[in-house]
């Protein structure tokens, strides 16, 4: 038997005592469907003309006061300062998930031009973008491959120690890689890109699970963050313990929720004084700084959300502002990092259906799910782009940040899940229900519309800590 | 992968056919009462969620579609009733707290289970979830990601996490076959 099997084993023998024999369920439950049946038409019914009378008085209202609205005019959203980028920057590259006997084995990745070509396919896992878009690393067993973003070749395989369940994380400037993982004892891994090889390695001895974050040019701190917080000094040659914070730290008990890139993008980001962390925690929605220095809380928000995982955390690219979109219900809450305050406002689907919020009223959901990339912001940090309407249709919105105020749609017909901005901003990728991308120019129009393989996930987005 | 909903069946019921609904929904109760049980671990609690899940059900059977399994379906109800029945009866967090151990000296494999039942109620909702699913109803990776309405990586990654905090808590005896 092996360890899986003696887990269940376990697992059943502990919980088969606490479930006993199946009660006899269904005569309770057929004694409570006839009364609901018959009383839930009228209440619709009721509800329904309730609102209608509402929404017919506020329309008469509404005419009297206020000018008819006309439709957006055509927006564009090209960039107003170029930005500096790698090569195949511009290139979306989408994972789609592989499995074989009910077991993942892998992404099929994707890689698709501006014009709407497929320019290669990796198989890989646990993915990451350099942030200057012009390179993919994936986890491998014992090593780290390194694929161009052009094309999709390898460049190298970079030798790691071997690890189960590791966790690999780039630094902000694209230089150093960290792997987080090990059995029976975790290890840290620095990687020096550059020079091509392992450069460093430790072990971290807890937290158990964590991500790996690169401090200064020379990587002169790394810290190891999960459920505690260790910090690492690097001299060049080794990695040394300097400090450890048990106890409460960050919201979700470490930096990342569901995996580096379960976001299609990173939760997290040192602010540009070099030692203030902030961390989203899509769990609980509440936003965290982190003083690396003093190895400390500092401050805390917390914005409401619906529901756990619904939230899609994008930054803003001076890492000044985080946008947070919560797909299923359309709210956008900027947290302003620097002073600590949220604004808060709704876009989408609220302004183009009217009875949208009625559904709040009857419908309560659950999307106890990883999280979807509903948000990506434009290279100039002008304009969010948000989809997401959790399988109904609605289209892109475009929101026009520096007043937040809602400035067009794209394809309101159709039902969008992930949404990306190629880094020069002119290009916008947006993964349609049923594993379809389509490609838009920033006027809107249509490029491309192309199949991916079944069961497409995500955008593997630069990874900017 | 669950087979589809029989299809006269799912018709029948959403035209308001009490029997076929109770046709599709009597061999799913068994393991959906067993998944209430894992995740609540509390018989009264589980039976009351699985009896409200099923009127849930009924009342949204209208949104399943065609060609749609429905034990993915309905399990992903009965698991949103359970997080619903947590947070409702804050008290249970009490209730539900590490069982300690005797002050005489079980035997070990009282004192493994005992500590394992106390490592599954210390997991995250989300994880352990998955963890039920997978291991107590033996359910594949891609209906367990259709049931919590997360991507199969996630699924995988709360898998090994609830497997890792587990062995934190509770080390495994490698049994040899």
């Amino acid at each position: 038997m092996n360890r899986e099997d003696a887990l269940r084993s376990e697992i059943h023998q502990v919980l088969d005592p606490i479930t006993g024999p199946t009660p006899e369920l269904l005569p309770g439950i057929v004694q409570r469907l006839r009364p609901v049946s018959r009383r839930r038409p009228l209440l619709a019914i009721g509800q329904v003309a309730v609102v209608l009378g509402i929404l017919i008085v506020g329309a008469v209202v509404f005419s009297t006061h206020r000018a008819p609205v006309r439709g957006p005019a055509p927006v564009t959203t090209s960039p107003i300062t170029p930005i500096v980028a790698g090569p195949g920057a511009d290139i979306a590259w989408i994972t789609s998930q592989q499995s074989s006997g009910g077991s993942y084995t892998g992404d099929i990745v994707t890689g698709v031009d501006p014009s709407g070509h497929v320019v290669g396919r990796i198989n890989a896992r646990d993915e990451l973008r350099s942030p200057d878009g012009s390179h993919l690393y994936a986890l491998v067993d014992g090593g780290l491959d390194v694929y161009s973003a052009v094309d999709g070749h390898k460049e190298q395989t970079i030798r790691l120690q071997s690890v189960s369940f590791g966790e690999p994380m780039l630094s902000a400037d694209g230089r150093y890689l960290t792997v987080v993982g090990g059995s029976p004892s975790t290890t840290l891994q620095l990687v020096d890109l550059s020079a091509g090889r392992a450069v460093a390695s430790t072990n971290v001895a807890a937290p158990a699970d964590g991500v790996g974050l690169v401090v200064g040019a020379h990587a002169e701190h790394v810290y190891v963050v999960g459920a505690t917080i260790a910090k690492f000094a690097f001299d060049g040659a080794t990695l040394r313990a300097q400090q450890r914070q048990t106890g409460h730290t960050l919201a979700c008990d470490g930096l990342v929720v569901g995996g580096a890139n379960s976001a299609g993008g990173l939760p997290f980001r040192v602010l540009a004084d070099g030692h203030t962390l902030v961390a989203f925690c899509p769990s609980d929605g509440r936003v965290t700084w982190f003083d690396l220095d003093t190895m400390a809380v500092t401050h805390e928000v917390a914005v409401g959300q619906r529901n756990p995982f619904w939230v899609s955390p994008v930054f803003s690219p001076d890492g000044n502002t985080l946008y947070l979109h919560e797909g299923g219900t359309g709210a956008l809450h900027a947290v302003d990092l620097i002073h600590q305050t949220v604004k808060s406002t709704k876009v989408a689907s609220a302004d183009n259906n009217p009875l949208a919020w009625l559904r709040s009223l009857l419908v309560t959901d659950a999307y106890a799910g990883s999280i979807s990339r509903t948000a990506a912001v434009s290279p100039d940090g002008t304009w969010l782009f948000t989809v997401g309407a959790f399988s109904a249709p609605g289209g892109a919105t475009l929101v026009h940040l520096p007043d937040l105020a809602v400035k067009g749609q794209w394809l309101p017909e159709v039902s969008l899940h992930s949404v990306w901005v190629s880094a020069d901003g002119r290009t916008i990728y947006l993964l349609e229900n049923g594993d379809q991308l389509r490609v838009l120019r920033t006027d809107g129009s249509q490029v491309a519309k192309l199949p991916l393989p079944a069961y497409t996930d995500t955008f593997i987005v630069p990874t900017i800590p | 992968m669950e087979h589809a909903a029989d299809p006269d069946l799912v018709r029948d019921a959403k035209r308001g056919d009490e029997a076929a609904f109770t046709s599709l929904l009597r061999p799913l109760l068994e393991p959906a009462y067993r998944l209430a049980a894992g995740m609540l671990q509390d018989r009264q609690l589980a039976e009351d969620a699985v009896q409200e899940a099923a009127v849930k059900a009924w009342q949204k059977i209208h949104r399943l579609r065609e060609g749609t399994a429905m034990r993915p379906w309905f399990f992903g109800i009965v698991a949103n009733q359970c997080r619903t029945t947590r947070r409702g009866r804050w008290w249970s967090v009490l209730k539900t707290g590490a069982e300690q151990r005797g002050a005489e000296s079980p035997d070990e494999e009282a004192v493994r289970g005992i500590d394992l039942r106390n490592a599954l109620k210390r997991l995250r909702p989300e994880q352990r979830l998955v963890v039920v699913l997978y291991f107590y109803l033996d359910l594949p990776l891609e209906e367990i990601a259709t049931i919590t309405k997360a991507s199969f990586a996630a699924v995988r990654g709360r898998l090994y996490r609830g497997i890792r905090e587990l062995k934190a808590d509770f080390p495994i005896t490698e049994v040899q076959a």
